[in-house]
């Protein structure tokens, strides 16, 4: 009897669980819905709580997250699968629990989330990697269903703890969590971000022998999410939590106190592949600078070999993550990622007696600064530098096409870390690029025939990065395409334009402009009423729809890189005809951008020279309406037509 | 993922009538020679990325020892690198494979210029996953320009009966040796397609050899409005008899109907309870109104997601998702618990191939539709944003396989035919728009009423998106939408109608209409304005630079454009230049069917009136039709650059 019973209770309890109904409110659902009618998901809670302590003296990190979400509408049901990835070297999941609370009338049904599937992972940037993923697939979601995912992982590597951040691209209705660590370890944390008009509530109790960090923040709305803007870093708050030491068997551990310590840590990952003398390494490198005269030029040779001859395959296998592979390695199978071709390079150019050493960098899309960190956040990248006149040279052996003088435009403005010896490093900045540097130059020379046709030629020439950019388009492309590439280029200001390429100079050599010279022709193009003719100069209107939506706009600009646009559009005047109207004169100057546009006429030519400045890597806010006032003004320049009549 | 559900039954049945013994393959010890020197090119294919000198494909059926029906493949492959864009293209070598014990061999080899070569093995590759599906991957060591990359795999793959084999991409290869093996109990049927010579069948003691050797195919270029793949040199083949069992043809339309019945009805025929409870809550009473109910009912309930769970109608409730044969079952138990008489509907999409009936591969049985006789309209299951009497637009007029159910009470077959789907008429689809501007000519600027009206294939994606959509992603939508005719238009006063699908405007015209500020369409030329008119219609596709088409022209669906410009001239200025909007190219096709650009401008006291129809009354064009067909895209294209030039009047 008493076994039946409990049997009973058995299946009643079984039957609570998977469908029994749940007492939360549908009508919480539609209040959230209607005040998040630009959401398709609201996250009611982001819990984490992290553990740091004590296993026989070695330090152990627990992590367990928790994540409530609401679906708001029909779309987001879309979204079923979640995953978390792990890998041998970083982390191991403990537990996994995820149910979903579909709506039932006005309550809710519980399906618990049985079938969680382990595979590889799926980056297909990464050849090499050790990535998995843990992922699964919420059942019965539609709007107003609610979902529960928590996870338990263990963090193995004590240098690694994971920023928590603290707004998301969806409304939050609560994120908070914990980190509660021995009194005898040091942990330091900096809040990264905006995190204006958000109350974050931050708080330390320190115990007995335990002290307990905690945050709170609470409605949060969506992040911003636009184009052209900085990486989310910049602007999403987040905090950064590092173990500066700890104490084990009496003697102080140093984990990441500062930038010497991080240095310290990173050397030890790239001693070994620095030790090696490589024959083959020696053989290519001379075979490379055979003939060279100066230093100068071998640096060139062995720079640009790397760049374009080793061929990018990103790795991120355990360590392989941090550690360049042997140069001997990398020069015979011919591919490498930015480690190993900075390696191979420093390595090459060590055996030509040219001294360069391992950097470590952050690309531009990570903002903070050594002083701000000391931790391994602050790079994603590795080059190498050398020193030419006295001055940090720094090449990036992944930027195919670069010459020497053209810095990448990721990591221009950047702190490095430059690899002396193991107790010896140089924190240099890299420099920006100044506007001359990078240039558009179009020129067209046209007259009209007798069908009222444009034709004549359009040569374009382009310097530093505006160079490197158009070389990675069309280096690799065969005559046909190239030749479609460049004619859509010329398309821009009317799709039935047509171009013949007829030369193109500087694609190979790194260190002198690029020219494309095409045969141009131009039909509907010009206007003729009575023999009137009306003629657009600015044949390509750039910036045309760059206004921007000032009330709208949240996020500040970004641009690749400073640069200069130059167009010179000469028109033969028809014979028979003469000019009757050429539009004034324009300008606009401001410290980050400016415009100049000037008509004129030269014997029985009407020459339109126009320039635009663009002077900035970060236009802020603040500078909005100028921008938007040097654009109302290149507008109306570009509403001007020239008009040629006949002769009386 | 569907016909894999219907090969698990598939196999099961075929390999218990064989007879069983066990075979060795042909390239069971398949290796290269030692020896290679750097292979040459034609010099005029020196400036390619990389050619194909030499690519070998061999398959082979066999059984095994438990008498297993088996498959085998052998590729071998030899590339030419001649740019840098080769090595890119080339320097990592897939092998689609759920695990390395798959890829019974794999060796790759690169020969330098100076013919130095460089050895690879299956032991240097690494498992990926991408977008699902798992590769072996192998990074190729010292690629350099001029190099040959060589390589080979030997793999044993799903052993299915419906073979496609494409011949022709966008690269030149210079030969190409193809060879399909089979026990000589097993005899294949073969069809080659778009200029593929045919297979050659020879039986060599208990094998038999279906084998193909070609030279030079020159590769094929991507066309507009074509289809590609359907178009490519191709060849079909399909398991016809086994022996063993008579000499009866297997796998033929009406095998393919019974089988695709069975898997729907595969599971209990008790009435399902879910599915009772959700048909209650509906307040049809005709058919027409019941079907349109069952589909909004599934379509904004059901997804489908390919995950490999159990897919019956119970689960597919429980979850809310389902596989695509999840789906057609529930819309099936709809239909029948409903008492809706309806076909089911298999064919292929055109633009992957073409449905011969006459080559019974079930290869062609790729993508569902439901049909209702007595409603004459078609159904799609997967398609979440068309509604009833639409479907994919790539099966209209295609010939498939439809499947019906016949018998009296409990003892249910399906019979099959093969017929057309019926097209859907030209004046269910249309963009249309009605434009009335303003000008100031003080300030350049103007002001206009617009109004977008879409229906038929040109609505459904964009009444669903903009149903499901939040608001700021609908504003966003609206924007870009009239900023495609005005590249800086404001706009206010914005209204958009007929996308409610929970109210059933499923039908009704989809309607964007807003007053629009712009200063981008005026310019000035000395005292003369300039009216940047065909801006209006937004960029049109265009074919200026098209030349030698190789490929007939094809389309989705039939469909037209309407748009009707009015100006008013603003006072003290006379307009000049109308007559250029006078224009018409049309054409017939030899059915009669019109096609064309027809662009008409007149003066009616202070306005100007534009008219402007383009219209596409038929979904295929052969390619002798291309001149005409490409003067009218172009039509279309020219006027988008027409202006009005407004003079003082004197």
């Amino acid at each position: 009897m008493v076994f039946r019973l409990i049997n009973r209770l058995c299946i009643w309890l079984f039957l609570c669980s998977s469908t029994f109904v749940f007492g939360q409110s549908y009508e919480e659902y539609l209040e959230i819905k209607k005040a998040n009618s630009n959401a398709d998901m609201y996250y009611s809670n982001i819990e984490d709580h992290i553990k740091i302590y004590y296993v026989k003296n070695k330090l152990k990190i627990d992590h367990s997250s928790l994540r409530e979400d609401i679906y708001l509408t029909e779309q987001s049901k879309n979204k079923t699968e979640r995953s978390v990835s792990y890998s041998d070297l970083f982390n191991e999941i403990k537990s996994m629990e995820a149910y979903s609370l579909v709506p039932n009338g006005k309550r809710y049904s519980k399906i618990k989330v049985e079938d969680f599937v382990v595979s590889k992972s799926t980056n297909s940037s990464v050849f090499f990697d050790d990535q998995n993923t843990k992922s699964f697939h919420f059942q019965g979601l539609e709007a107003g269903a609610r979902t529960y995912f928590k996870y338990e992982e263990e963090i193995k590597d004590v240098k690694y703890i994971f920023p928590i951040y603290l707004q998301e691209f969806n409304p939050v209705k609560i994120t908070h969590g914990s980190l509660k660590y021995p009194n005898n370890v040091k942990l330091s944390y900096k809040v990264f971000g905006d995190t204006l008009g958000l109350r974050v509530r931050l708080a330390k109790k320190v115990g007995g022998s335990e002290t307990l960090l905690t945050w709170e923040v609470k409605n949060t709305k969506a992040l911003a999410y636009e184009g052209s803007a900085c990486n989310v870093k910049y602007y999403a708050p987040h905090i950064i939590f590092w173990i500066e030491n700890y104490e084990s068997d009496g003697k102080t551990i140093q984990v990441c106190t500062d930038i010497k310590q991080l240095y310290k840590t990173n050397y030890d990952l790239v001693k070994e592949v620095q030790a090696e003398e490589s024959p083959i390494v020696k053989h290519i490198a001379d075979s490379l600078v055979k003939g060279a005269k100066t230093d100068l030029e071998k640096l060139k040779r062995l720079y640009y070999f790397t760049q374009n001859h080793i061929k990018y395959i990103a790795f991120e296998d355990r360590m392989g993550g941090y550690v360049p592979r042997f140069a001997s390695d990398v020069v015979t199978k011919r591919f490498g990622d930015c480690k190993d071709k900075a390696n191979l390079l420093r390595a090459m150019l060590k055996t030509v007696n040219i001294p360069a050493y391992l950097t470590w960098i952050g690309t531009r899309d990570i903002p903070y600064s050594f002083q701000e960190l000391p931790t391994n956040s602050l790079f994603n990248h590795m080059i190498a530098a050398t020193r030419i006149d006295n001055q940090w040279v720094f090449l990036d052996g992944t930027a195919e096409d670069h010459g020497l003088d053209v810095i990448p435009s990721h990591i221009q403005g950047k702190e490095a870390l430059i690899s002396i010896s193991a107790d010896s490093f140089v924190v240099a900045r890299v420099p920006i690029a100044p506007l001359h540097a990078n240039f558009y130059k179009d020129q067209l020379h046209l007259s009209l025939d007798k069908d009222d046709v444009l034709k004549g030629t359009y040569n374009l020439a382009l310097g530093g990065n505006w160079k490197t950019r158009m070389v990675g388009y069309i280096a690799g492309l065969t005559e046909k395409e190239k030749e479609k590439e460049l004619q859509g280029l010329c398309q821009e200001g009317n799709n039935k334009s047509s171009a013949v390429l007829k030369e193109i100079k500087g694609l190979k050599e790194r260190d002198t402009t690029l020219h494309i010279g095409l045969d141009f022709t131009l039909p509907n193009y010009i206007r003729k009423v009575n023999e009137k003719i009306y003629v657009n100069m600015n044949y390509v209107k750039q910036l045309e729809t760059d206004l921007i939506d000032i009330p709208k706009r949240e996020l500040d600009v970004e641009n690749d890189f400073p640069y200069y646009y130059e167009m010179t559009f000469r028109l033969k005047i028809p014979a028979g005809y003469t000019c009757t109207y050429l539009p004034e004169a324009s300008n606009f100057k401001h410290d980050n951008f400016g415009f100049d546009f000037k008509y004129k006429q030269e014997k029985n030519e009407i020459i339109l020279v126009k320039r635009i400045d663009i002077n900035y890597q970060v236009l802020p806010k603040s500078k909005f309406e100028n921008w938007n006032a040097m654009i109302e003004a290149i507008k109306s320049n570009y509403k001007e037509s020239i008009v040629l009549e006949p002769i009386k | 993922m569907t016909k894999n559900v219907l090969y698990a039954v598939l196999i099961f049945i075929c390999t218990i009538s064989f007879n069983l013994f066990g075979q060795n393959i042909e390239f069971k010890n398949y290796d290269w020679t030692d020896t290679v020197t750097s292979s040459k090119i034609p010099a005029s294919m020196s400036k390619e990325n990389s050619v194909i000198i030499f690519e070998k494909r061999t398959f082979e059926y066999c059984f095994n020892s438990q008498g297993n029906l088996e498959k085998y493949m052998l590729i071998h492959k030899k590339i030419k690198i001649l740019q840098e864009k080769g090595i890119e293209d080339n320097n990592k070598l897939y092998v689609s494979a759920y695990s390395p014990d798959e890829v019974l061999n794999f060796k790759a080899r690169v020969i330098s210029p100076e013919n130095k070569i460089t050895e690879m093995f299956k032991g240097e590759t690494k498992m990926v996953n991408e977008d699902g599906s798992n590769y072996m991957v192998l990074a190729v060591e010292g690629l350099t320009l001029g190099c040959d990359l060589e390589y080979y795999y030997i793999k044993q793959i799903n052993a299915n009966y419906f073979n496609t084999f494409r011949f022709q991409d966008q690269k030149n290869r210079l030969s190409t040796e193809f060879t399909f093996i089979s026990p000589k109990s097993l005899t294949f049927k073969t069809k080659s397609y778009n200029n593929l010579p045919n297979l050659k069948d020879t039986l060599i003691d208990t094998k038999r050899f279906y084998t193909l050797k070609l030279g030079l195919i020159e590769a094929m270029d991507e066309e507009k409005y074509a289809a590609y793949d359907a178009s490519v040199m191709r060849v079909e083949i399909k398991l016809s008899q086994n022996l063993n069992d008579g000499k009866a043809e297997l796998f033929t339309w009406a095998g393919a109907a019974s089988q695709i019945y069975a898997n729907i009805h595969y599971e209990n025929k008790e009435e399902s309870k879910n599915v009772k409870k959700v048909l209650k809550q509906f307040t049809c009473t005709d058919n027409l109104c019941l079907v349109k109910e069952i589909e909004s009912y599934i379509k904004s309930n059901f997804n489908i997601q390919e995950t490999g769970e159990s897919d019956d109608v119970a689960s597919s409730f429980k979850r809310k998702y389902t596989s695509t044969m999840g789906i057609l079952k529930l819309y099936v138990r709809f239909f029948e618990q409903a008492g809706i008489p309806y076909e089911l509907v298999v064919g292929i999409d055109k633009f992957d191939s073409k449905f011969d009936a006459s080559f019974e591969t079930w290869n062609y049985l790729e993508s569902y539709l439901f049909y209702f006789p007595k409603l004459q309209k078609y159904l799609s299951p997967t398609a979440d944003a068309m509604r009833l009497g639409f479907y994919p637009g790539g099966l209209m007029l295609t010939d498939a396989l439809f499947i019906k159910e016949v018998g009296i009470g409990d003892t249910k077959s399906a019979l099959g035919k093969i017929q057309k789907i019926a097209e859907i008429p030209m004046e269910t689809t249309y963009n249309n728009l009605d434009i009335e501007m303003n000008v100031d000519v003080a300030t350049l600027k103007s002001k206009l009423k617009i109004s977008h009206i879409a229906n038929g294939f040109m609505a459904h994606d964009i009444r669903a998106y903009y149903y499901y959509s939040t608001e700021e992603d609908r504003t966003k939508y609206v924007e870009s939408t009239f900023k495609y005719g005005v590249k800086d238009a404001v706009l206010s006063n914005i209204s958009v109608k007929g996308y409610d699908l929970a109210k059933g405007e499923t039908e009704t015209d989809f309607v964007l209409t807003a007053d629009v500020a712009s200063s981008e369409l005026i310019e000035k030329a000395g005292g003369d304005i300039i009216v940047k008119i065909g801006e209006l219609i937004g960029e049109q596709s265009e074919m200026y630079q098209d030349k030698d088409r190789k490929m007939d022209m094809e389309l989705e669906n039939t469909h037209s454009y309407s748009r009707k410009i009015v100006f008013n001239i603003p006072a003290g200025y006379e307009v000049k230049g109308l007559e250029t909007f006078n224009f018409s190219s049309e054409f017939e096709n030899k059915d009669g069917r019109k096609s064309g650009f027809v662009s008409k401008g007149r003066i009616e006291g202070t306005k100007i009136i534009i008219e402007v129809r383009e219209y596409y009354a038929s979904i295929f064009y052969p390619k002798s039709l291309f001149e005409a067909y490409k003067k009218v895209i172009n039509s279309a294209a020219d006027f988008n650059k027409l202006t009005l030039i407004l003079v003082k009047k004197k």
